[in-house]
């Protein structure tokens, strides 16, 4: 049995930032229309790391977007919850390098596209590899995760799941998830943090990319790059 | 520029070149690539939709402007004359359907013409309407999008009363929810039915579809009523709508009065073309119990009535008074 308690953990490292995200997004299933969104939006991520080499991880972003050139605008979800072992590979006084495996559940939402709400619930597997670095004045940490297999949910092909005695929700996840893995599902995410200072709240900037290529029903393409800029709480140990 | 933001710079626009060029042709072969591979109708109608391409195209290569593009839209769905199959230019707000009218039937009824035969007895805005007429109940379903269904009828029977018959009227319903129509005439059914099968497209060939899937109507005793029931329809009894009218047809004492319904059955989806306009179309194959479609033909009546142009000119609803006279022969 999985058992959490044993962690030895150090102290969580939590990053409070805003964000100015670009979505490029095109769902072929979805909508024949693709689709460049701007916007800006706030996340929150506690990242923590045990000395014994367990990982636990959640990030939660929000934001508004609107269409490049006019056009709808949009209101986006993220979040991701990743458990599982990254033990720490190599450690130096001003390098600490983790890889491992997390189990990760990841869930992306605009609240419309093309007439319909656009979800992409995940449940994977994914290899990590996570360093943190002592550069100049600051620290920078980088994250490099690619979903291996897994299970994704999309939307059926007509669209609209129909059952007689169940709610769409229920049906949405229970016609429309399927177990695949890399090369059909393409969805790695890196992202870089830098971190200066000396107070408990120290200002980091940032930037990510997440994508998501999966091509059932039909391709969809989604691209997320963020720049953040915010306060980061711990990892004073160069945890990354 | 940084190596770090040069990598993730190159990463992001090499995963997502540009796909899709918005010209009037590109637009058009999307909706028709996109209504080829999702819409249901084909299974039921025999049209040839390779050759409304081609038609569309020809008509496009002679005007390529956008009100050229919308032309060549609505004549490539004209074929499909199918009620949930429409383009819709936002820009202009300029709607066009596939649904080929049988006639003017707006201009021959409309609520404020049933309104005055009935002593009114209440109303939900823009979903129901109740009250009597000669001693009969009337409800007017004016959409099948209710909450609480089964409460509102369940009032509007209680205010109604002990009456022998009730007409149902559910002309010009334009539909809402399958489960609102099989709820609502759980009202009127003594047992347990399968009245619905539907098919969705699950591929990108004509004939790729789900297994069928059966709706059952089950006996609603909350709003239960056991009296002989005539319901209306028209042209413009649609899609959910249209679904009611199924499961009534096979109900005990339940007797279909008016005009074939407009024959949409089908769950419907709004779609989006690049260009940003819209279009619908209807993913399945809605069946009754037996199988039988009534796609792009309407839910037939047991007694035709129709309203003539002067009948409509005198204040009359024709309709509505052989419902009446059909409630009262079998008292």
């Amino acid at each position: 049995m999985l058992t959490l308690v044993p962690m030895a953990l150090a102290a969580p490292i939590v990053d409070v930032a805003s964000s100015a995200h670009r979505f490029e997004v095109h769902d072929t299933h979805q909508s024949p229309r693709p689709y460049a969104i701007w916007g800006a939006g706030l996340q929150a991520r506690i990242a923590a790391p045990s000395r014994v080499g367990w990982l636990t991880e959640v990030v939660m972003d929000a934001g508004s977007s609107t269409a490049r050139g006019g056009g709808p605008s949009f209101t986006s979800v993220h979040a991701r919850l990743s458990l599982g072992a990254a033990p720490a590979l190599w450690r130096t006084d001003t390098a600490h390098v983790r890889l491992g495996v997390l189990l990760t559940q990841s869930f992306h939402y605009l609240d419309e596209l093309g007439y319909f709400p656009w979800a992409a619930p995940m449940t994977s597997l994914d290899a990590v590899a996570r360093v943190a670095l002592s550069v100049g004045p600051g620290l920078l940490r980088g994250q490099v995760a690619l979903p291996a297999v897994g299970a994704v949910t999309r939307p059926i092909w007509s669209l609209n799941p129909v059952a007689p005695d169940s709610a769409p929700l229920v049906e949405f996840y229970r016609q429309g998830t399927r177990l695949s893995g890399v090369p059909r599902v393409v969805a790695p995410r890196i992202g870089a943090t830098y971190t200066v200072g000396r107070g408990t709240w120290r200002p980091h900037v940032g930037i990510d990319v997440t994508t998501f290529r999966v091509p059932f029903p039909s391709l969809v393409r989604r691209v997320q790059t963020r720049a953040l800029v915010g306060l980061t709480r711990g990892s004073r140990g160069g945890e990354p | 520029m940084s190596p770090p933001t040069t990598f993730l710079l190159l990463l992001t626009v090499g995963c997502f070149a540009p796909t899709f060029e918005d010209t009037p042709e590109n637009n058009l072969r999307a909706m028709w690539q996109d209504m080829d591979q999702r819409y249901g109708g084909f299974a039921t109608k025999d049209v040839d939709w390779d050759a409304s391409l081609q038609t569309a195209l020809d008509a496009l290569a002679k005007d390529d402007s956008p009100e050229g593009l919308l032309d060549a839209l609505e004549g490539m769905i004209t074929p499909l004359d199918d009620g949930h199959v429409f383009v819709y230019r936002i820009d202009t707000d300029d709607y066009r359907g596939s649904f080929n009218e049988p006639r003017e039937s707006e201009t021959l009824w409309n609520y404020a013409l049933a309104d005055a035969q009935i002593e009114l007895l209440g109303a939900l805005d823009g979903q129901m309407v109740w009250g009597r007429i000669d001693g009969f109940g009337y409800v007017r379903l004016e959409e099948m999008d209710l909450a609480n269904p089964v409460r509102k009828m369940r009032r509007a029977l209680e205010t109604i009363g002990e009456v022998d018959g009730l007409i149902v009227d559910v002309r010009g319903n334009p539909g809402g929810t399958d489960r609102t129509a099989h709820r609502i005439a759980g009202c009127f059914a003594d047992t347990s039915r399968v009245t619905v099968r539907a098919r969705l497209r699950d591929g990108p060939e004509h004939d790729d579809f789900t297994d069928p899937i059966s709706f059952t109507t089950n006996p609603v005793q909350a709003c239960r009523f056991g009296g002989s029931v005539a319901v209306l329809t028209d042209t413009f009894t649609s899609s959910a709508a249209e679904v009611f009218t199924m499961a009534m047809r096979v109900q005990p004492r339940v007797t279909i009065i008016g005009e074939t319904s407009m024959g949409a059955l089908s769950d419907a989806v709004n779609r989006e073309l690049p260009n940003g306009w819209v279009y619908g179309v209807a993913i399945g194959d809605w069946r009754d119990g037996d199988d039988v479609s009534f796609e792009g033909q309407g839910v037939p009546v047991d007694i035709p009535a129709l309203n003539t142009p002067e009948e409509f000119a005198d204040g009359l609803d024709t309709p509505l008074r052989v419902a009446l006279e059909h409630l009262a022969s079998e008292d």
